[in-house]
């Protein structure tokens, strides 16, 4: 698989959602593939911020190297831990997001929900992340890119 | 190869976290976050074993996904799995050896060659579909060829072969390749049916799948009792001097002392009321001599039949 230079340098990187934007999608007018990608990702985030979820979204992939039309964008849902029970309005979202409709937009949907250090989920989920943040950063020859953390609403 | 040995890294990492979680949750089952967790787990390892099956395809990898299935509340016995996959690697080495030199085989042997350049390389190990089921995928380096290549005619082989249930198929496969596969398949049933597991095995290539075998304990069963009736008989005549020492008329047998050892066997009407012998006597007898060789136990065994006594 052929490796391209990524777009946000070789570390996770905060940003504003139109700096992905203008630098994913807006700078490849060319682009089969990045626009599609881009609504995709448009449904999801209007989802999550609609529902209220607090926390990031990073987003991996090729999306975020120069490739002029790539497969697809990797995101990443992180949310913080929550006091009580799950907002319905989170399980909702997440639902979508499962929905197996949702998972061919060209966008490739991961969640992970933050629970208390004490949690006995705790160090899997963890561990889930590391193989999640893997997926967002690892190019296809072994070396690693940056990419863009986007927060969300915070209460 | 980085790649595909990266993405095999991670997935049996990944394996082993799900495997964790699902204890977790076996404890724990209304924890929302670690469901949602393990859903979007089991995506990644559907999507990485997807980009593996793809990157495989494109550099001429093929994939085996061998499952096993134990068919009682036991786990999977860790030494027959790892005989029943030494047994399948062994069959495919033989067969691969059979068709590249285009010789039957006769000795279970595999060159060095094969072992060194042809062999599985281990993947990764995945969960079955039910509880305590077990899957390993291994890799093969097949040829980048416009036709079949030989490692892709062995796989069809073999997959056909265990896929048999007719014994005069596999008698006439072994006559091409030999009887030392029929035996090693053999093996493989014995190892199978010691661990008392179902299993498939499923050959990926070019990001499909595409074969694959299923086989239950019964169905081992019914294999091995096939393989079992796979012989050859070579019949041949022959000539000995030896005293008829004797003869029964009803089960129609007899016996003749050769002086170096008793040969023994059936007649039809070398000796009648019309063909009259005396016992003891000293005869030239002519015989049919026929070899049975079994391949999947590699016994010969060996019949006579009288053809015809004649006085000296």
């Amino acid at each position: 698989m052929p490796t391209f230079a990524p777009l946000f340098g070789d570390k996770p990187q905060k940003v504003a959602l139109a700096v992905v934007e203008t630098k994913c999608v807006l700078q490849f007018p060319e682009s089969a593939t990045r626009t599609p990608i881009w609504e995709g990702y448009g449904q999801f985030h209007d989802a999550v911020t609609k529902a209220a979820c607090a926390g990031t979204v990073s987003i991996g992939g090729d999306f975020v190297t120069r490739q002029d039309d790539p497969d697809v964008a990797v995101v990443l849902l992180e949310t913080p831990p929550t006091p009580e029970k799950r907002p319905e309005a989170h399980s909702k979202a997440f639902e979508w997001l499962q929905d197996a409709g949702r998972q061919e937009l060209s966008c490739h949907f991961y969640v992970l929900e933050g629970v208390p250090k004490n949690d006995p989920a705790f160090p899997i989920l963890e561990a889930f992340r590391e193989e999640f943040c893997e997926e967002l950063r690892r190019q296809p020859d072994g070396t690693v890119r940056g990419y863009p953390v986007i927060d969300l609403f915070t209460p | 190869m980085t790649e595909i040995l990266q993405i095999c890294q991670r997935l049996n990492r990944l394996r082993a976290l799900q495997h964790q979680g699902d204890a977790v949750l076996r404890q724990h089952p209304e924890h929302p976050q670690l469901i949602t967790g393990l859903d979007s787990a089991d995506r990644l390892t559907g999507r990485l074993e997807r980009r593996l099956e793809r990157i495989c395809g494109k550099h001429w990898f093929d994939l085996f996904r061998y499952t096993f299935q134990p068919s009682n509340d036991r786990p999977v016995p860790a030494m027959e799995l790892a005989q029943s996959i030494c047994s399948f690697q062994q069959l495919v080495g033989v067969t691969l050896d059979s068709l590249r030199t285009g010789k039957p085989k006769e000795r279970a042997t595999v060159p060095k060659q094969i072992v060194d350049t042809d062999y599985f390389g281990f993947g990764y190990t995945f969960a079955g579909e039910v509880d305590g089921a077990v899957g390993i995928t291994l890799i093969a380096d097949n040829e980048k060829m416009l036709v079949d290549s030989h490692l892709d005619q062995t796989f069809d082989t073999v997959l056909d072969l265990v896929a048999s249930d007719d014994t005069e198929h596999i008698y006439n496969v072994s006559q091409r390749i030999g009887s030392a596969p029929i035996r090693v398949l053999g093996e493989w049933c014995n190892s199978s049916l010691q661990s008392d597991c179902s299993t498939e095995v499923a050959w990926w290539k070019d990001a499909k799948k595409k074969r694959a075998v299923q086989h239950t304990p019964e169905s081992w069963h019914r294999l091995r009792e096939t393989i079992n009736m796979v012989s050859d008989i070579l019949a041949e005549p022959v000539e000995v001097t030896g005293v008829l020492v004797a003869a029964n008329m009803k089960t129609h047998r007899f016996v003749i002392d050769t002086g170096d050892g008793d040969i023994s066997g059936r007649f039809d009407d070398a000796i009648s009321t019309s063909h009259v012998v005396k016992i003891p006597h000293r005869y030239k007898a002519e015989l049919e001599r026929f070899e049975k060789r079994n391949y999947a136990t590699d016994t010969v065994s060996v019949t006579y039949k009288l053809k015809a006594l004649h006085d000296l």
